[in-house]
């Protein structure tokens, strides 16, 4: 079988080349719920925990993870391309989170952040129990940071989207998303030892 | 701190953007900056490990398969007129696809395919442009497709350009024609020319050229009919060499050969089955109803008769003719009990019975789809039956 002289990717490859997201979802836009199964096995953990972080610990999370593949079905004509597909997602994650899950979030205090348990830490008995205070501090601040600065600190700082990519998704300027994170870092650091600059 | 020392949004913009060589100096030199940039980093490792709950795999499963039940009946929103897939996205999105060069580009001239392609239901498939790398290589536009039915037109290439259909075991190389391949999983099932000539290249064998009226096709499994399939191939125990078609049905081929007027799967069904499809992704699901019932009059064979009906059935829920399409899912179990989206259907109807509180007529018909071969429909059916028994 010939082989075309400029063929990028090795020849011993045997295997169909995985489709892009991009791919996947021009697929969904035809309506190939097929490409829509791949595009959740692919980016339903992501997805989860962004909004696991987005909305604390909750039923509702769940539910957010599929109203937004959902949306993203119903509304993939209208991906434009200049964000990841991830960032996208993310981004009507947010957006449905403000519209529809803000108010069940009011309702639960800062205390459901004791729910959360620590990863399982291996420093010493004392620095554990430092580690496990801190990080229930910050998810408790975290909750209770207004939804736009806590969507861009989830995005950029722990799912480490790039700030234009994040800025694409959430349809807003980077002087914006800029200016958002900084005020979430201001207000979240205090929670670290050492005290503020 | 000192007048030099830059305001906390310059940290902290650096801190996610980059530190350049100005700052990267200052803060060699400036503790207090150092320390505020060493914070912002502890603050975003730490964040990094804030705990979550993962959703257990029974869950994800269930959660896939409500997805794929909601996504087969809601509407989806059709593109922006001026959002054409930016840069980066190799694929064309929507089923006509044009690519209009000669001088609108200006700068230096590279070679243009002017192509058109239709990709059926379910087709999955990547367009990509590969430019020469050496002086004297041609360009080359390339699709490849990984599963399903894709029908193209390609204008008379000058030198200096190919189009190339590339699955995972065969090209199918085109010189200006029209023409349809069709893949399953990667594997090339069948090549058939309309205008033009058109070489196919499969893995192990002797390349072979199709003109007008001829086609090429090769045993497939068993496994399953292809959803949007524009030819229907009978599946066959053992292949066996057959000097001419039968009239009624295509006969698969062992080895790669010329088929001189084979009899498809009649092309008006096809036509329809495209209007239809047209007609559904426009919103006109009650033109695409209709249309997709006439494909099942009109479809000489089993596997386009059978997307006609399921399709016919999205169709008939979109339009809201809910009694209606019970109706159809009823047909289509009784019309292709074995088909692989029966236990789909009988989902979808199950989950109707029970939502209205029919367990009677509800029961077999989830135990149907609790068995399954889709994981996903499978989950679905099982946590319905459980929601049935308590």
């Amino acid at each position: 079988m010939s082989v075309l002289p400029f063929r990028r990717r090795a020849s011993e490859d045997r295997q169909p080349p995985e489709l892009s997201d991009e791919a996947l979802i021009a697929a969904c836009k035809v309506g190939d719920r097929g490409a829509l199964a791949a595009l959740f096995e692919r980016h339903q953990r992501a997805l989860h925990r962004f909004c696991s972080r987005l909305l604390g610990p909750s039923g509702e999370v769940e539910d957010l993870v599929q109203s937004t593949f959902l949306a993203a079905w119903t509304d993939a004509g209208r991906y434009r391309g200049q964000s990841s597909v991830r960032a996208w997602l993310y981004g009507i994650a947010s957006n449905l989170a403000r519209h529809g899950f803000r108010s069940e979030k009011r309702k639960r205090g800062a205390f459901e952040s004791l729910r959360w348990k620590p990863a399982a830490p291996v420093a010493p008995v004392d620095e554990q129990a430092s580690r496990r205070q801190l990080l229930d501090r910050l998810g408790a601040a975290l909750e209770e940071l207004p939804h736009d600065l806590r969507v861009v600190f989830v995005m950029c700082e722990i799912e480490e989207v790039p700030g234009a990519e994040a800025a694409e998704a959430l349809a807003i300027r980077p002087g914006t998303l800029w200016r958002r994170l900084h005020d979430a870092r201001k207000r979240l650091l205090p929670l670290l030892e050492g005290g503020e600059r | 701190m000192n007048a030099d020392c830059p305001r906390f949004e310059a940290l902290s913009l650096a801190a996610s953007d980059g530190i350049g060589s100005e700052l990267d100096s200052h803060l060699r030199s400036c503790a207090p900056c150092a320390a505020t940039m060493r914070r912002i980093e502890r603050l975003a490792a730490a964040a990094r490990e804030l705990p979550w709950v993962d959703s257990s795999p029974e869950r994800v499963g269930a959660m896939e398969a409500s997805l794929l039940a909601q996504a087969a009946v809601v509407r989806q929103r059709p593109s922006r007129r001026w959002g054409v897939a930016a840069a980066g996205i190799a694929l064309a999105a929507a089923i006509a696809w044009f690519v209009i060069g000669m001088g609108l580009l200006g700068g230096a001239a590279k070679p243009r395919v002017l192509s058109e392609i239709a990709a059926a239901p379910g087709a999955r498939y990547e367009h990509v442009t590969l430019h020469p790398q050496h002086e004297g290589e041609p360009s080359a536009e390339i699709v490849r497709l990984s599963h399903g039915s894709v029908s193209l037109h390609v204008e008379h290439l000058t030198p200096g350009e190919r189009f190339i259909v590339a699955t995972a075991d065969a090209e199918v190389e085109v010189r200006g024609t029209r023409f349809e391949v069709l893949v399953d999983e990667g594997k090339l099932v069948r090549v058939a020319v309309t205008e033009g000539k058109v070489e196919v290249r499969v893995a192990g064998q002797e390349p072979l050229l199709l003109h007008p009226g001829e086609s090429w096709e090769r045993p497939v499994p068993e496994a399953a009919p292809l959803a949007g399939a524009v030819a229907a191939v009978a599946p066959v125990a053992a292949a066996e060499p057959v000097a001419a078609p039968s009239p009624a049905d295509l006969v698969p081929h062992e080895a790669p050969s010329r088929v001189r007027g084979s009899r498809r799967e009649a092309p008006e069904g096809e036509r329809a089955f495209a209007s239809a499809w047209s007609a559904l992704r426009g919103g006109d699901a009650a033109g695409a109803a209709a249309g997709f019932e006439r494909v099942a009059s009109l479809a000489g064979g089993e596997v386009l008769a059978e997307d006609a009906d399921y399709w016919r059935i999205v169709a008939l829920a979109r339009a809201g003719a809910s009694t209606e399409s019970e109706a159809a899912m009823e047909s289509f179990l009784r019309s292709h009990r074995d088909a692989d989206r029966s236990g789909e259907v009988a989902l979808m109807l199950g989950l109707r019975h029970l939502a209205r509180g029919d367990r009677d007529a509800a029961l077999p018909l989830l135990e149907q789809a609790s068995r399954d071969s889709v994981a996903a429909v499978r989950e679905r059916a099982v946590e319905a039956l459980g929601r049935l028994r308590q």
